[in-house]
């Protein structure tokens, strides 16, 4: 009886601490710092419509951001931030948890990248079928790209023909 | 005589261009669009980005599609708006509909949603007000 009423009560007191440490996860979600200087900015590919910070948002499994994302029921909140101080390795992506270690991640220059950000430092795993999607997107937006390009090439050469 | 029918000549050429991209474009939207639907992906950012890019390019297109462009740009709207992205669209899409009142309130939503176009929403509203082209 005494055994059983032990054990109950550290079941209790086991309960408070997960309920509290939850708590505590949800106060202090996984922020996503994006930097957007220049090089940085210019160094990731521009065919992903949005940059960086899009797709980032992109990768996560749920809707916008800061809803609860993740194994561990974290939320995470992306957002573009000043310079981070690292430019020869950029695109720089920095992560600070919530036990406010900050982490830097360098040359977050494409989408298989920009996932295993997510997964490293903030525990968000994007499902194959969401990189599919956003790499299907971005062949769209370079279209536009292309197009554009096309024209200008043409109208050019076809001008200078006509004029010599 | 020469330089018109160049100019011609150009204009053919990127519409011709613009009609091959458009149809590109609106096949790997599409794909996307299904493949998020089809494992129960409806619900995300990535879903929304997809949706507003399709709209946009219905809108673009020749001959324009603006009831799947509404459509999209709502179901968008609805998901996440992309700080406000979606109403901008929505509101061109009503715009290209006739839709002037439409036009103003998705204008003021985007302006609503991210305070750092209220300048342009502005612009736009008194364009939109006036009953001013789109140029």
């Amino acid at each position: 009886m005494v055994f059983r009423s032990k054990r109950s009560t550290s079941f209790v007191l086991l309960s408070l601490i997960s309920t509290t440490c939850c708590g505590a996860l949800a106060l202090n979600p996984t922020k996503i710092q994006v930097c957007q200087n220049k090089g940085c900015v210019k160094s990731f590919p521009s065919k992903y419509d949005g940059g960086l910070v899009q797709t980032l948002k992109d990768l996560i499994p749920s809707t916008g951001t800061g809803i609860p994302v993740g194994e561990n029921d974290n939320s995470v909140i992306i957002e573009a931030s000043d310079c981070l101080s690292q430019c020869s390795n950029g695109p720089n992506v920095c992560c600070s948890g919530a036990a406010n270690e900050e982490r830097v991640f360098g040359k977050v220059d494409g989408i298989q990248m920009a996932a295993a950000v997510l997964e490293v430092g903030a525990d968000v795993d994007s499902p194959g079928v969401l990189m599919a999607a956003i790499e299907d997107m971005a062949m769209a937006c370079q279209c536009k790209l292309t197009c554009t390009i096309s024209y200008i090439i043409v109208t050019m050469y076809t001008y200078c023909i006509l004029n010599c | 005589m020469i330089y018109h029918l160049f100019y011609s000549f150009i204009g053919i050429l990127f519409s011709t261009f613009k009609a091959s991209n458009t149809g590109k474009k609106l096949k790997l939207l599409n794909r996307a669009i299904q493949s998020l639907q089809d494992v129960e992906l409806v619900q995300t950012t990535a879903m929304a980005h997809a949706l507003i890019l399709r709209a946009d390019v219905n809108i673009d297109s020749i001959p324009q599609n603006i009831e799947q462009s509404l459509k999209d740009a709502m179901q968008a709207a609805e998901i996440d708006d992309l700080n406000g992205r979606a109403w901008r669209v929505v509101a061109d899409a009503k715009e290209a509909n006739g839709d002037v009142p439409g036009a103003i309130e998705a204008i003021s939503n985007w302006a609503m949603k991210n305070p750092s176009f209220a300048g342009k929403a502005k612009k736009e509203l008194e364009r939109l007000s006036s009953g001013g082209s789109s140029i």
